[in-house]
C-alpha cells in the first residue's frame, strides 16, 4: 500500500503541481484548500502518513494546523513539510517550534521534493 | 483637488490587478490541467528533467499572485489614508500614511519583496529597485531546510 499525503494549500495550481509531483512517484494523494479543511477531512477518517502544508491559507494557517495536528495523538510524530514563499529565519523558528519537520520555499523542484518526501518519510 | 482624483484611481487600479490575476489562474489551472494530462502518457522512465523545470516555472502565478495581493493591500492602506485626509480627519490620515510601509514589510513574504523594500528605502538604485523575478533552477536547489 503506497504512503499516503495530505497535501494543504488554497492554490488550487499549487495542490495540482505537488499532487502531480507526488502521485506520479507512487504517493497517494489527499487535498485540503486551507487548514480548516485538512483538519476536517482527518476528522472524516484521511490518515495521511505526511503533510505537505502552505504557510498562509484563509480560515486556519499553517502553524496552526500543525500545532492541531500535532494535538493528535495519531498524527503527532508524523512528518510535516511546510511548503511556502515565506522565506524569513523567523518564521522557520516559529515552524519548527509549532512541531513541522522540514521547511521548502516554494517554487519547489519536483526532484528536490521528491528526495526531501524520502528523506522524512522513509518507504 | 489631485487627492480626490487619486482616490477615484486607485480602486480602479486595484481591482484591474484583482481582475488580471484571476483570469491567470484561471488560465495557468487550464495549462497544468493540459501539461498534467499529457505527461501522464510519458512513462516515469522516459520523463526528462524539462518536465521538472516545466513544474517549477508553472508555480509563477502563485507567488505573483502573492506579490500583487501584496500590492493590493498597499493600494488600498493609501486610498484609505487619503480618504481620512480628505474627510477632515488629517491627522488619522497622517498615521495611515506613515504606516503603510511598515504594514507592506509586515505582509511581505519573499526575500525579493523585502529587497525591493530595502533597496527603495535606501534609495540607491532608484531606477531598477527590483533584484529580478525569473526563478533559476539553481534558485530551488538548496530550499530546503530540514528540522
Amino acid at each position: 500500500m503506497g504512503k499516503t499525503v495530505l497535501i494543504v494549500d488554497d492554490s488550487a495550481t499549487m495542490r495540482q503541481m505537488v499532487a502531480f509531483t507526488l502521485s506520479s512517484a507512487g504517493y497517494d494523494v489527499i487535498e485540503a484548500g486551507d487548514g480548516k479543511e485538512a483538519v476536517d477531512k482527518i476528522s472524516a477518517g484521511s490518515k495521511p502518513d505526511l503533510v505537505v502544508t502552505d504557510l498562509n491559507m484563509p480560515e486556519m494557517d499553517g502553524i496552526a494546523l500543525i500545532k492541531e495536528l500535532r494535538r493528535m495523538p495519531s498524527l503527532r510524530f508524523i512528518p510535516i513539510l511546510m511548503l511556502t514563499t515565506e522565506s524569513s529565519e523567523e518564521k522557520k523558528k516559529e515552524g519548527k517550534a509549532a512541531g513541522a519537520t522540514g521547511w521548502i520555499v516554494k517554487p519547489f523542484n519536483p526532484d528536490v521534493m521528491l528526495k526531501t518526501v524520502a528523506k522524512v518519510l522513509p518507504a | 483637488m489631485v487627492a480626490r482624483h487619486l482616490m477615484q484611481v486607485l480602486p480602479v487600479l486595484a481591482q484591474q490587478i484583482a481582475n488580471a490575476m484571476e483570469r491567470t489562474e484561471e488560465a495557468v489551472q487550464e495549462i497544468t490541467q493540459r501539461f498534467q494530462g499529457i505527461a501522464d502518457q510519458v512513462p516515469a522512465s522516459r520523463r526528462s528533467d524539462d518536465l521538472s523545470i516545466a513544474i517549477t516555472a508553472l508555480q509563477f502565478q502563485d507567488i505573483t499572485k502573492q506579490q500583487l495581493n501584496h500590492v493590493i493591500g498597499g493600494l488600498r492602506g493609501i486610498e484609505q489614508a487619503l480618504s481620512a485626509m480628505l474627510s477632515d480627519r488629517e491627522h488619522v490620515g497622517m498615521t495611515q500614511a506613515v504606516t503603510i510601509l511598515t504594514d507592506l514589510e509586515q505582509c511581505f513574504t519573499m526575500q525579493r519583496e523585502r529587497d525591493v523594500l530595502a533597496s527603495v528605502r535606501r534609495l540607491t538604485d532608484a531606477q531598477s529597485p527590483s533584484t529580478g523575478s525569473r526563478t533559476h533552477q539553481s534558485d530551488v536547489e538548496d530550499n530546503v531546510t530540514l528540522f
